[in-house]
């Protein structure tokens, strides 16, 4: 993984074209754009594992990335993708719970990677800033409970 | 079609004579391709008269002689009175079918029910949703949609691991073609290069609004995918879904696919969504 901090304009403009900070108000996006940096995943590369603490909210801007889960006794199972427009995990944001699942970057990847704790810090001294993120986080939260749910139940295995 | 609705009949001669609504006509099978473990692809010539070419959406009634019947949606069309049907064995009855050789002689008739709204589509931005056997009926839609230019058409399908994909050959002569084909499966390897998660889940991705969406697969993920269609900003009277119940007689004189006040035999299979929201919401139906 490669970062780069040296287009601080490039990213907050990236920051405000992506997706899920889209039509956020300027001035938290400044903010986030101040603790931002492209970061590069090759192929293949990890982006986080399994029990690590996230250090890096990640915004994907390009590629595929992989929610993997690694049980004994079978290959390794990629459970859901993210692509451009998506984050890449949510519970640092409740208690910075270490990752649940291995994120493996399934083609070369780009992110705008966000510093956590300096994103929580900045959460803690903004309510605005605090409720925009919350607001965007519970949608992803809801929309991957929605589709895990019809994953569960299997809709193709009971297909007639 | 829904092949668990098998009906399993005595083992007796089908009833004869062309003026039967419900003789089976007898189709030699042409050739079996195997589209994965437990679906299999028929192509059937008829050898006494042709059945009326199937328009898409539509079903026949497959008999196997001394097994029973099941409808099955005519997944193409060809020349000569042929046609093709994609079946999961899942059944006695479908079994029987995904048993068939070529040589064999099972019989059809047909075929039944309502279509797909080609025509209104046709130059309109459509998005077609597949998931599972779903992608066959709507199989020769977008083969007519996509043969049309101007080509806006975008299609999603679903399938519970790779190896379930239907189709791939159809696939990459639909994105040859200009379609938009985005394929996501339940689970699967890195091997996979398509999306993991739910076909909903890319329809919300995708955030675009159609002027038309054909909806069709399990239940569960019509319902899902049609709000989401819905939510992008298409009108749910332009959003069309595929209905499976109890298809027997297919001829709206045994009631079994009774939905409300729908006969899905004769008032489906391809109904639109606005009309059965309130239906389905209903437990049991």
């Amino acid at each position: 993984m490669s970062r780069d901090r040296t287009d601080a304009g490039d990213i907050r403009r990236a920051l405000g074209d992506h997706a899920f900070f889209g039509g956020m108000d300027p001035r938290h996006l400044d903010t986030l754009a101040r603790m931002a940096m492209w970061s590069d995943h090759p192929a293949h590369s990890w982006i986080a594992r399994a029990g690590d603490l996230p250090n890096w909210f990640h915004a994907v801007v390009d590629g595929r990335v992989g929610i993997e889960i690694d049980a004994p006794g079978r290959d390794p199972l990629i459970v859901a993708t993210l692509h451009a427009g998506d984050v890449v995990g949510w519970s640092w944001f409740v208690d910075r719970q270490p990752w649940q699942f291995d994120v493996v970057a399934l083609d070369d990847v780009r992110t705008i990677a966000i510093d956590v704790e300096d994103l929580l810090d900045a959460c803690a001294s903004s309510e605005g800033l605090r409720h925009e993120l919350t607001t965007r986080l519970l949608r992803v939260v809801a929309s991957r409970l929605h589709g895990t749910r019809l994953q569960l139940v299997d809709v193709y295995g009971s297909e007639r | 079609m829904d092949p668990n609705a098998d009906t399993v009949v005595a083992a007796a001669a089908p009833p004869a004579g062309p003026a039967d609504p419900l003789a089976p006509v007898p189709h030699r099978v042409m050739g079996v391709e195997r589209e994965c473990v437990d679906v299999v692809t028929l192509t059937l010539a008829p050898t006494t008269h042709a059945l009326d070419p199937a328009r898409p959406g539509q079903f026949v009634m497959a008999w196997v002689f001394g097994v029973g019947e099941i409808p099955v949606s005519v997944s193409a069309v060809g020349d000569g009175g042929e046609f093709g049907l994609t079946v999961r064995a899942v059944g006695a009855v479908s079994n029987a079918v995904v048993a068939v050789r070529p040589g064999d002689t099972i019989g059809a008739r047909g075929p039944y029910g309502t279509m797909w709204p080609i025509d209104e589509a046709v130059d309109r931005d459509v998005l077609i949703v597949a998931g599972g056997l779903g992608l066959a009926p709507v199989r020769t839609a977008i083969d007519e949609l996509a043969a049309v230019e101007p080509r806006r058409l975008t299609i999603v399908v679903g399938a519970r691991d790779p190896d379930q994909v239907l189709y791939p050959q159809d696939l990459q002569r639909w994105r040859r073609l200009g379609a938009d084909v985005h394929v996501t499966v339940d689970a699967a390897s890195r091997r996979w290069d398509g999306a993991v998660g739910t076909a909903t889940a890319v329809v919300a991705r995708l955030g675009e609004h159609h002027d038309t969406v054909f909806v069709c697969g399990p239940e569960l993920m019509m319902r899902s995918a049609a709000r989401a269609a819905v939510v992008q900003g298409t009108d749910p009277a332009n959003v069309w879904v595929s209905l499976e119940r109890n298809m027997h007689c297919g001829i709206a004189q045994c009631g079994r696919c009774q939905l409300g006040p729908l006969l899905l035999c004769r008032d489906g299979a391809v109904v639109r969504w606005d009309h059965v929201t309130e239906l389905l919401r209903e437990r049991g139906r």
